[in-house]
Formats: structure tokens, sequence, C-alpha cells
């Protein structure tokens, strides 16, 4: 179905199909990257803004909880305002993040995070907002308790003070020991609660300082002490102003022992509160940490996602890049072929083609030269052949007369065999005569050859009859003997003279023999000169109509003389046309060339050049033959040797035709 | 002693000699013992008898038995023609008659050219051979034609006398 196609819709089919999947390969490439892409706005909209400001709040966070630790630490107001601003920067991001949680689909653990976050922010403000008040108070019971110990102070100094006034006028005065005694039991009391005083001072202040409640809590045992030694003292004192000054360091006691617990409680309280404090805010922080981790994580997971869509994605086009490849690669060579095949096919066929044309014009050329030379050694042929007949005609004539003459020797000599048969019918009865004379001698002669044996067994009886004898018998034997030569010379002149008449017998049956064969002979002669008469006069009438042929081909060779004529004209016509048709195939070779160039096939263009090569020499000759004229026959022959030389192959064969 | 009895025996058959011809060779017969030769007569077979014994002949008004030389010496038998002869012989006193190819002629064979038959290492069969005579340059075979006939002719004689005494 492909190869029946035409060029221009193979062609189209290539690159239908190249821009195929060259769409393909691009729409598979787009769809990867959108879905790259839509993963990285997924993370650089909502992931990542959502792991900063998570780490964001996790910061504050954490500031807010350094800043509120160290203030519930040293109640510094500079903590707290730190850690109120940073608490201002903490509700910023967290409401970002609501932001964030609102607009982000694919963020839902957010939402609930951040709610989480603010309530526990919330939660932690308040308890902020507690401590704030519980140091107030903590600060308003150290001024009751600083105040409680500098009345406390005061009056005992006083009471100090008077004593040792007192001691003084007395040591002065010169009292006696006992008053002195009591004067120094009242100032040792004194003294023991002005130290039992600083004895408990002391260690509030080291319960502070050391952030150990417990010696504070100790230290309220003194009070019980320091009243025992204010009953003590009270009992001995008698003055009115220090009595006064006794209770009113007792009402001072009393005050400080009340803001001591107060203060106790009140620390206590705070510390339980800050401890409240770490708690919410180490669940904010963890909180915020896990909204981040789990930002993080999701990025991590999209990255990953992304990572493996593109990578994949790459994988897709790179397959589909070697795929195109290929199948551009194969549609290519399978077009191409397609495409250089049928034109190469063609190119052969017209390379043929052209060979052919080539070729044939070579041999209408060549045919044609044949045709002139022919016909010139047609005219030539023509006048002798003029000539011929001539000759023919006289020669008839004398056949004529020849036949005649032949006629009445072929009479006499029939007329002389049949004599000569006559004859051989006497000699072969003399010879018969001869034969019956010869048999009759045999005969004779066997009667010789008998007596000849009878003679010769006469003579041997004879001889036996005289050896009988003996020597009477003697001259007996002699004769004996010479009759017995006579009967055996007998024997032998009858054998000879038979052997003779028997050759003589053959012989004359030999004579019959040839006697016959001549008589055939003759009489064949007989028959052969009348056949030979009626053949003679079949030639004197045969002749007669030869000359009347010979008439006739006179005619005829007048009507060739001109068929020849128009022989010449056509042969010229035919070698201008062949050389026409040269030219054209030359034309058709180099068209045939540029296809090749085109098609890219450099074989079978040295076979069309040689070709051309051959038919230009045809044509050259061609030329040269055009100019030989009928009248000059002799000459035309000379050229046909000529343009034998010229012509590597063979005229021979094709002027034979002519 | 034998020398001279052979050279005696030798001399005595020179002599007259008929010669007569069976197929290639020459015969010679002595002369003494010949009567006559006749040409080929009719011959009346006698049933009964050996195969060489032709039959009898009657020979101007006698009864001659007739034996063919040729079967005699067992040759192959050969047509008569008109050289055949029958030679009668005189065999002591019997006259028979013996059918040869040919008669030649009457010889006179001197001693020196007859020479004793040559042994052929065995000599039973040919004592009918009297000698070789050379006549030219051919060999004729002298033979005792009484030898030649009577050995197995006499044995037949006294059969037949023992059966006619029987």
């Amino acid at each position: 179905m492909f190869k029946n196609m035409k060029l221009g819709t193979k062609i189209a089919c290539g690159f239908a199909s190249l821009i195929v999947i060259s769409a393909l390969l691009g729409g598979l490439a787009i769809y990867n990257m959108k879905q790259v892409e839509a993963e990285s706005v997924k993370l650089a909209e909502e992931y990542v803004p959502e792991v900063d400001l998570c780490n964001n709040v996790e910061r504050f966070s954490s500031g807010v909880m350094l800043e509120m630790r160290g203030y519930g630490l040293t109640q510094d107001k500079v903590f707290y305002d730190k850690g109120m601003a940073n608490f201002k920067e903490l509700d910023s991001w967290l409401d970002k993040c609501s932001e964030l949680a609102k607009t982000a689909k694919n963020l839902v653990k957010l939402g609930p995070a951040v709610d989480k976050n603010k309530s526990d922010v919330a939660e932690y403000k308040s308890l902020v907002a507690q401590t704030v008040e519980l140091d107030k108070k903590m600060a308003e019971n150290r001024q009751g308790l600083d105040t409680a110990a500098t009345d406390y102070m005061k009056n005992c100094e006083e009471y100090l003070a008077s004593q040792n006034r007192k001691m003084a006028e007395q040591i002065t005065a010169g009292d006696t020991p006992e008053k002195l005694q009591d004067r120094l039991i009242k100032i040792t009391g004194i003294n023991d609660i002005i130290d039992i005083c600083n004895a408990t001072r002391v260690a509030c202040f080291k319960g502070q300082a050391m952030r150990e409640p417990k010696l504070i809590e100790e230290a309220v045992g003194n009070f019980d002490e320091m009243e025992k030694l204010f009953d003590d003292l009270r009992k001995i004192t008698k003055e009115a102003d220090n009595l006064k000054q006794i209770d009113d360091t007792k009402i001072a006691a009393q005050n400080y022992k009340k803001n001591m617990l107060e203060f106790l409680v009140n620390w206590e309280a705070n510390l339980k509160l800050g401890d409240q404090r770490a708690r919410v805010g180490d669940e904010l922080l963890r909180s915020a940490k896990d909204t981040a981790e789990a930002g993080m994580s999701g990025t991590k997971d999209i990255a990953k996602e992304s990572q493996v869509a593109l990578s994949m994605a790459s994988s897709v086009m790179i397959g589909g890049l070697i795929t195109a490849l290929i199948i551009g690669c194969a549609l290519a060579y399978f077009i191409a072929r397609s495409i250089t095949g049928p034109i190469k096919r063609i190119i052969e066929s017209l390379t043929m083609g052209s060979e052919q044309t080539a070729s044939a014009a070579g041999q209408v050329s060549s045919a044609s030269q044949s045709l002139a030379q022919g016909a010139s050694e047609q005219a030539a042929a023509l006048e002798e052949t003029t000539s011929s007949i001539e000759e023919m005609s006289s020669m008839v004539k004398q056949n004529a007369a020849n036949a005649n003459e032949a006629t009445n020797l072929a009479a006499s000599a029939t007329a002389d065999a049949d004599t000569g048969t006559q004859a051989m019918g006497q000699m072969s009865k003399a010879i018969d005569d001869i034969k019956k004379s010869s048999d009759e001698t045999a005969k004779i002669i066997k009667t010789i050859d008998e007596i000849a044996f009878q003679t010769n067994l006469l003579a041997l009886n004879a001889a036996v009859e005289a050896a009988r004898a003996g020597e009477a018998g003697k001259g007996f034997a002699v004769v004996a003997e010479e009759v017995r030569n006579l009967a055996q010379r007998s024997a032998q002149a009858a054998k000879d003279t038979a052997n003779m008449i028997a050759e003589s017998v053959k012989n004359a049956d030999n004579g019959v023999s040839i006697n016959k064969e001549v008589a055939q002979t003759l009489n064949k002669i007989a028959e052969g000169s009348r056949k030979v008469n009626d053949l003679v006069a079949e030639i004197a009438a045969a002749s007669n109509e030869q000359a009347q042929g010979i008439d006739q081909i006179n005619t005829a060779v007048g009507q060739m003389d001109q068929v020849t004529q128009s022989n010449a004209a056509n042969a010229e016509e035919s070698a201008s046309a062949a050389e026409e048709l040269s030219s054209q195939a030359e034309e058709l070779n180099g068209m045939v060339g540029q296809l090749q160039a085109m098609v890219g096939n450099s074989s079978g263009n040295g076979r069309a050049s040689n070709q051309k090569l051959d038919f230009r020499s045809d044509k050259g000759v061609s030329k040269a033959r055009q100019k030989t004229t009928l009248s000059h026959a002799q000459t035309s022959n000379q050229q046909s040797g000529q343009a034998e030389a010229v012509i590597p192959f063979e005229s021979e064969k094709e002027l034979s035709q002519f | 002693m034998e020398e001279t009895i052979a050279e005696t025996k030798v001399k005595d058959l020179a002599g007259k000699y008929l010669t007569f011809g069976l197929a290639n060779e020459e015969y010679g017969l002595e002369i003494l013992k010949v009567r006559e030769i006749n040409g080929m007569m009719d011959i009346t077979a006698v049933p009964k008898t050996p195969r060489f014994v032709k039959g009898v002949i009657n020979l101007r008004g006698k009864v001659i038995p007739v034996v063919d030389l040729r079967l005699k010496f067992t040759m192959s038998e050969a047509e008569y023609t008109d050289a055949t002869c029958i030679i009668v012989v005189d065999v002591d006193g019997v006259e028979m008659g013996i059918i040869v190819d040919r008669v030649s002629e009457v010889l006179d064979i001197p001693g020196e050219n007859i020479e004793d038959s040559p042994s052929f290492g065995v000599n039973n069969n040919i004592e009918f051979i009297l000698g070789m005579g050379k006549v030219g340059s051919r060999v004729t075979i002298l033979l005792d034609i009484t030898k030649v006939l009577a050995c197995d002719e006499i044995r037949q004689l006294e059969q037949i006398q023992q059966n006619e005494a029987a």
C-alpha cells in the first residue's frame, strides 16, 4: 500500500509522523513540568511560609519564655517589657499563621495548631498577669517587713540606749551591785532580742537570696522565743516608757511575723505560677515546634515528590527522545528507501532505455550505411545483370540449335543400340552351341579316362603276373610297364583336355552372362537415347521460354533500377533520422545522469557515456556514407573497404542481407 | 649276431612291391602275395561280420571276402571313388580282397633302401609292418598282409569253426 503512494504523500506521511511524535513528546514534557510546577507552587506558597511562620512562632515563644522566666526570677521590669514586646511579635506571627491556615488548603494541621497556640499564649498571658500581681504583693510584704524591722530596731535601740544611760548613771551614782546586775540583765535581754531579730531578718534575707522558703519557715520559730524574751524583759522592766518600748517592739515583731508569713504564702504561690508558666510555655513551644516539623516534613515530602516527578519526567523524556530518534531514523530510512527505490528502478530502466536507444541508433545508422552501400552495389550489379542477360539470350539461342542437333544424334544412337542388341542375340546363340559341343567333348574325354584307368589296372596286373613268372616274365614286365606308362599319359592327357574343356565351358558361361549384360546395357542405351531425345526437345522448348523470360527480366531490371534509387534516398533519410535519434539518446543520457546525481546513485553513468562515444563514431561514418552516390558504384566499393576499416563490427553480414 | 640276422632279414625284404595309397600314406605289398587288381565292384554285405568286413564279391565265379583296409587300420571311413580299387591277395592260400584308396605302381625296392620298422616304445602292435621302404624322399610302409589280416581273421575263423562244432 505504502509502495503505491505518491512521492508527495510519502514525504508528507514521514513529516506528519515526525510532527506527531514531537507533539506527543512536547505534550508529555509540558504535562510533567506542570505537575512539578504545581508541586513547587505548593511548596513556595504554603509549606515554606508555614515553616517560616512556625519557626518565628517558636522563636518568639521561646523568647517570651526566656524573658518571662527572667522576670519571674528577678522581678525586673526590663525583662517584663521585653517579654511583652515578644508577646506582641508572637501574636502578630500567630495571626499570620491563622491567615495562612485559612488560605492554604493543604495545611490541615496548621489551623488547629495555631488555635491551640493562641489559647496557650492567652493562658500564659494570664499567668504572667497573676505573677505580676503576686510580685506586687510580695513587694508590699517586703516593705512591711522592712518597716516592721525598722520599728523593731528603733524601739530596741531606744530601750538599749536608755538602759545604757541608766546604767552609766548608776555606775556613777555608785549603786549596789544588785542594781547593776539588774541593769545588766536588762541590757543583755534587750541585746538578745536585738540578736534574735537580726537572726530572723538574716534568715529571711538568706531565704530570699537563696530562694529557699524553708529557711524562712524555720525562722518563724524564732518568734516564739522572741515572745518569751519579751515576757522576761517586761517582768524586770519597771519604767513606763521602757515598757512602752517593749510593747512597740512586740507589735513590730508581730507585724514582721505577719508580713513574713504573707510573703511566704505569696512566694510559694509565685513559685507555683512559675512552674505553671513553664509548663504552658513548654507546651506552646512544643506545639510550635510540632507545627514547624510538620511543615518541614511536608516540605520534604513535597520536595521528594517533585524530585520523583522530575526524575520520572526526565526518564520519560529520555525514553521518548530515544523512541522518537529510533522511529525517526527508521521512518527516514524507510521513506528514503521507498522514495529512492522506485526512482533508482526508473533510472535503471531509463539508462537501459537510453542505452538501447543509442545502440538502436547505431544499428539504424550502420543499417542505413549498409543500405546506401547496398544500393550502389545493387546498381553495379544491375549493370552486370544487364550484360549477363544479353549473354544469356545469345546462349539460349545457341542452346536451342544444339538441342536440335542433339535430337538427331540421339536418334542415330538409338538405331545403333538396336543393331547391337540383335548382334548380341546371335552371339549368345553361338556361345550356347560352343557349350553344347564342349559338353559332348567332355563325355568323350571321360570315356578316354576310364579306358586309361582300366589300362593302368591291366598293366599293373600284367606286372604282377610278370613278377610271378620270375625271370621268364621280365620282358613282359617291361612291356607291362610301358603299357602302364601309356595308360598314365593318356589319363594325364584326358585330364588336361577335361580341364581345358571345363575352362572353355566356364568361359562360354561367362560369355553368355556378359552377353546378357551387354544386351541389357544396349537396351538401356537405346532407352537413354530416346529419353535424351525427349529431354532435348524439352530443352529446346525451355530455351524458347527462357528467351521470353529474359525479356521480362529486362523490364524487371529497369524497375529494380528505380527501386534502387529510391532505396538510396531512403537510406539518406534514415541516416539523418539515426543521427537525430542518437543526439536525442545523448540528451536522454544527460538527463538520466542528472537524475542519478539527484538521487545519489553513481552506477550506470560510465556505461551511458561509453555508449555515447560508440554511436558518435557511427554517426561520423554515416555522414561519409551519405556522400556516396549511385553513379559511383566502384568508388563506393572502395569506400566500403574504408568503412570496414573504420567500423569495428561486422558489415559483411548485414551487407549480405541486402 | 642279431645285427646280421636283421640285415639278412632286411636283405630278404628287397624285391618287388605293389604300392597303394590309404589317405595320405603310401603302403607296399609283396608282389607275390597279390593275385590281381580290380576296380571297384558290387559288394554283397554279409551280416554278423566285423565292421571292417565289407562283404563278399563275385570274382569270375569265385566268392571272395572283402576287407576295408581304412576300417581295418581304424581310420575314418571314406567315400569310394573312381580310383578306389580292390586288391585280391593270397593269405595262406585264402584269397581275400582289400579295399584301398588308390593303386600306384609295382616298385622294385633294393635292400639298402629298406629299413627295419622303428621302435615306438610299445611294439606289440606293429608286427604286421615288415619295414620302411625309402622311395625318393617318401617312405612307403611295407605291410605283412598275412599278419594284418590273420591276427583277427584266424581268431574269427577259429571262433566260427568252434561254433560249428558246438
